[in-house]
């Protein structure tokens, strides 16, 4: 299975709890991510169409408002359990990379007086 | 970063028509079918963001994106097909040349035939056969794309070299810094044209869920760096071309169950 690109990841962190349209999921994504996602429109369209080819988002109704289209994005029962598998994964490589942190570190080169 | 807000979104306030077909002229960068599915709604998306930040008329960088994504979605399957067939005739034009000998006009216009175009055109048909399988998105297929045809034209100059260097040395004139020239620039085309392939086999290894990055990233690399010169000197005739351009255009051609499935692009 590959891996989730970081856009897909957002993406599906935010329809995990509901269901969200193209300016919600942009929104979202940037303040779940502290901003290290900034999609732009064009790009989100794309990913969300990838998404929804491979089973993992279906798109979920539209509403018309102010004469502008809104589509609904949901997650679809794969996309939840590749997003937890995905999670699941993460949350193992930063325990591996906590423990690691916490283990004594052996003196610096400069510590030891080596030049 | 996105503001926040109501997570409904703006209100039902409309743009003027004027400003609002700003946004409205981003949708022709996409095929029809595909903005007949997805358009309306990428325009709100659009509208929305634009209000929230307040703006009347598209950033840079969102019209950059629609460029790039809108351009990538056209590359498809009936795209390869008819890139296909365009490559096979300018491959074909060029044989009658290789079989008479370069001369005269023609020292130029083979390489732009059998260096640039005809290969140029095979592959935006294989681009856009990964593209169809979504092995690549549309922007890095337009990546892909713009470094294939930059390696092609960079060869085509190459070629141009070593023809008009021949030329020369039947002449008795001195050709060194026409050969030296000639390896410079070949040099350019195969770093380009290996990257380009380095970026196809990334993106497959990915798919396949074969490796991390920097596994993908080195394989895609030793692969483009072998693949890419001898790519490179099988255009010295377009027999290759040829035979690659047969083979894609049956890979692509048109099927009945493909016209069956909901148009994604047209």
């Amino acid at each position: 299975m590959p891996p989730l690109t970081p856009a897909s990841f957002w993406i599906l962190t935010a329809l995990a709890a509901r269901r969200r349209h193209g300016y919600d999921i942009l929104r979202e994504t940037a303040d779940a991510s502290a901003g290290r996602v900034a999609l732009k429109v064009a790009t989100l369209y794309a990913a969300l169409e990838r998404l929804e080819a491979e089973g993992l988002v279906r798109p979920d109704g539209e509403e018309v408002v102010g004469g502008r289209t809104r589509r609904y994005f949901a997650l679809t029962p794969e996309g939840g359990e590749r997003l937890a598998a995905e999670a699941d994964a993460m949350a193992a490589a930063a325990r591996v990379a906590r423990a690691r942190l916490a283990s004594p570190r052996p003196a610096t080169g400069h510590a030891m007086g080596i030049a | 970063m996105i503001p926040g807000g109501d997570p409904h979104g703006p209100g039902p306030d409309r743009l003027p028509p004027a400003q609002e077909a700003r946004f409205r002229r981003l949708l022709r960068w996409y095929p029809r079918g595909w903005r007949a599915h997805h358009g309306e709604a990428l325009l709100g998306t659009l509208l929305d963001l634009a209000e929230h930040e307040g703006r009347t008329s598209p950033s840079a960088g969102e019209g950059f994106a629609a460029a790039v994504n809108g351009l990538g979605t056209r590359l498809d399957r009936r795209f390869a097909f008819w890139s296909a067939l365009a490559a096979l005739a300018a491959g074909l034009t060029a044989i009658p040349m290789v079989a008479d000998g370069l001369r005269g006009a023609e020292n130029l216009a083979y390489p732009a035939l059998a260096v640039l175009l005809a290969p140029g055109l095979a592959a935006t048909a294989v681009i856009g056969h990964v593209r169809q399988a979504r092995i690549v998105s549309p922007a890095r297929a337009m990546l892909i794309l713009a470094l294939a045809w930059a390696a092609l034209a960079v060869a085509a100059v190459a070629q141009a070299l070593w023809v008009v260097g021949f030329d020369m040395a039947d002449a008795g004139l001195p050709t060194t810094g026409l050969i030296a020239g000639f390896w410079q620039v070949f040099g350019v085309a195969v770093v380009l044209g290996a990257v380009a392939i380095a970026a196809v086999i990334e993106a497959m290894m990915m798919r396949a869920g074969v490796g991390g990055r920097p596994v993908r990233v080195l394989t895609g690399g030793v692969i483009g760096a072998v693949a890419a010169p001898a790519i490179g000197l099988s255009l010295i005739t377009p027999v290759a071309v040829l035979f690659v351009s047969i083979a894609l255009a049956i890979s692509a051609r048109p099927r009945r169950e493909a016209a069956a499935q909901p148009p994604a692009s047209a």
